[in-house]
């Protein structure tokens, strides 16, 4: 690998002068987007939709918990997704292994779950496999296919007034990888993500996106036919463009 | 609990109406996605410092020097946990940082890449804090080395008295003994160590996941402009 230049310390204090300068400006920038999701005009969610819980059948309202806000995001956790019945799907077992302790979340009046279509029973034996512990739901009407998440991971954001419940927020595809902290983690390193799309100094080390992806309770083997490879390469040969830049 | 009562009052709309509001905000956010991806790709162009000072760290497996933290990867990245010789406990806006990196520390070795904290409190204070907080990540005391004051994240008394440190690349006035930042190392084939990058301050603040969700709903962040950090408590501190 040729590196960049090797300088002295007050050189590079001078480029990373001038790399905070821009990054000042998108946080800044990132900020004011925040900004304007909180001016979101907001959709009334009329249907009465319900869930399985832990405790039995629950509306919309009740994965609240009492709370104002809700963030719902939507894992692929049910037969036919590779993986299956041991694991979630690989992308949302990361974005899960992601989720920090939720009590920061809960005291600004926010309740994090995440919802799929395999059962309860399937959902609390993951769970407890991989160490989660967040509210976990199972999905029994048209809820995903009405809030964009039948086929694709993605987050949808709700407020309640009372009892009416209103949709302010979705992101999905690459929107989702502000939830997890990994990408932002390896954006400050020397060598990035290593994936191939990235825009890297020459003779940089890269791999296809996704396909380093793991399962953390997997047994360590650079195997080309582990599961989580196999499942990623599917998914993404199926996937309109398979192109997450 | 009214909307009413809270000022928090937004217009209601159809579907057809709120897609569209919806992918107007979608492409500004694909354009600042974009915008982040290049900046990256800044961060990998920086140039590096050869370390030439050697640092010796107590941690659960002894003494180990800056270049054995590397652990068998050549990518090292040191979260500067504000945590004082003489102080009864890390700080509460470091302990909800570090709420987010055992998560992420599942796949980080999977990239080439190493995460450890370092204080300048003596080793028990970091391993009897770490496990009030339930933490699996690997926390090391850099008590008697100058790894913090090169860094820039601890400041010394006459710094204090002279009412003027060095901090987030600026010159500013004293806050306190122990500031927040975050610095990656580079470890080549030859096993000589570089320094690649450090941020602090708000330069921390895309690390926080709590935060990138509440930047999802409709009240935000709902902090203090004058002292974000107000409502965070240690996780095993907050009332209800």
């Amino acid at each position: 690998m040729k590196t960049p230049p090797i300088v002295s310390a007050q050189k590079w204090e001078a480029a990373r002068q001038q790399l905070l300068v821009k990054e000042k400006e998108l946080t800044r920038a990132r900020d004011a987007l925040a900004a304007e999701r909180r001016r979101m005009p907001w959709l009334a969610v009329k249907k009465n939709y319900k869930f399985d819980g832990p405790k039995g059948k629950v509306s919309l309202l009740d994965l609240f918990e009492g709370r104002r806000q809700l963030i719902l995001y939507r894992a692929f956790l049910e037969p036919g997704v590779k993986g299956w019945p041991e694991h979630a799907c690989i992308g949302c077992s990361m974005v899960a292994d992601q989720v920090a302790h939720v009590a920061h979340l809960n005291v600004r009046n926010t309740t994090l779950a995440f919802a799929s279509r395999a059962s309860q029973k399937d959902i609390e034996r993951v769970k407890a496999r991989m160490g989660w512990e967040m509210p976990w739901y199972t999905i029994t009407d048209d809820f995903d296919k009405d809030f964009g998440v039948d086929e694709w991971h993605g987050t949808n954001a709700f407020i309640r007034d009372d009892d009416s419940v209103f949709r302010t927020y979705f992101i999905n595809e690459r929107g989702d990888e502000q939830m997890g902290n990994t990408w932002n983690y390896l954006d400050i390193t020397a060598l990035g993500r290593q994936e191939e799309w990235e825009d890297s100094p020459e003779g940089y080390p890269q791999t296809p996106p996704y396909e380093w992806w793991i399962w953390h309770d997997e047994p360590k083997t650079a195997d080309e036919d582990r599961p989580g490879l196999v499942q990623l390469r599917a998914a993404r040969a199926a996937s309109k463009g398979g192109d997450i830049t | 609990m009214k909307l009413a009562e809270t000022e928090l009052n937004r217009e209601i709309v159809s579907e057809a109406e709120w897609l569209v509001a919806r992918k107007d905000l979608l492409r500004r956010e694909k354009e600042f996605t974009r915008q982040r991806d290049a900046l990256s790709a800044a961060r990998r162009s920086l140039p590096m410092v050869k370390i030439d000072k050697n640092y010796v760290f107590e941690g659960p497996d002894g003494k180990e020097t800056l270049a054995d933290l590397f652990d068998g990867r050549s990518q090292l990245i040191v979260y500067h946990f504000m945590f004082g010789p003489d102080w009864d406990e890390g700080c509460k806006s470091c302990s909800y940082l570090a709420d987010h990196f055992d998560g992420a520390n599942w796949h980080l070795p999977h990239r080439d890449v190493t995460f450890v904290a370092i204080s300048r409190a003596p080793l028990p204070k970091l391993e009897a804090y770490k496990k009030r907080l339930g933490w699996r990540f690997k926390w090391l005391s850099s008590q008697g080395n100058d790894f913090n004051f090169d860094y820039h994240v601890s400041f010394t008394k006459e710094e204090e008295q002279k009412n003027k440190v060095y901090y987030n690349y600026a010159t500013g006035e004293f806050i306190s003994d122990e500031l927040p930042g975050l610095s990656v190392f580079y470890k080549d084939e030859n096993g000589d160590v570089f320094h690649t990058y450090s941020a602090y301050a708000r330069g921390l603040d895309y690390l926080v996941g709590t935060y990138n969700f509440l930047d999802l709903v409709p009240k935000g962040r709902d902090e203090n402009p004058d002292s974000t950090m107000d409502w965070v408590r240690r996780h095993d501190e907050y009332l209800a």
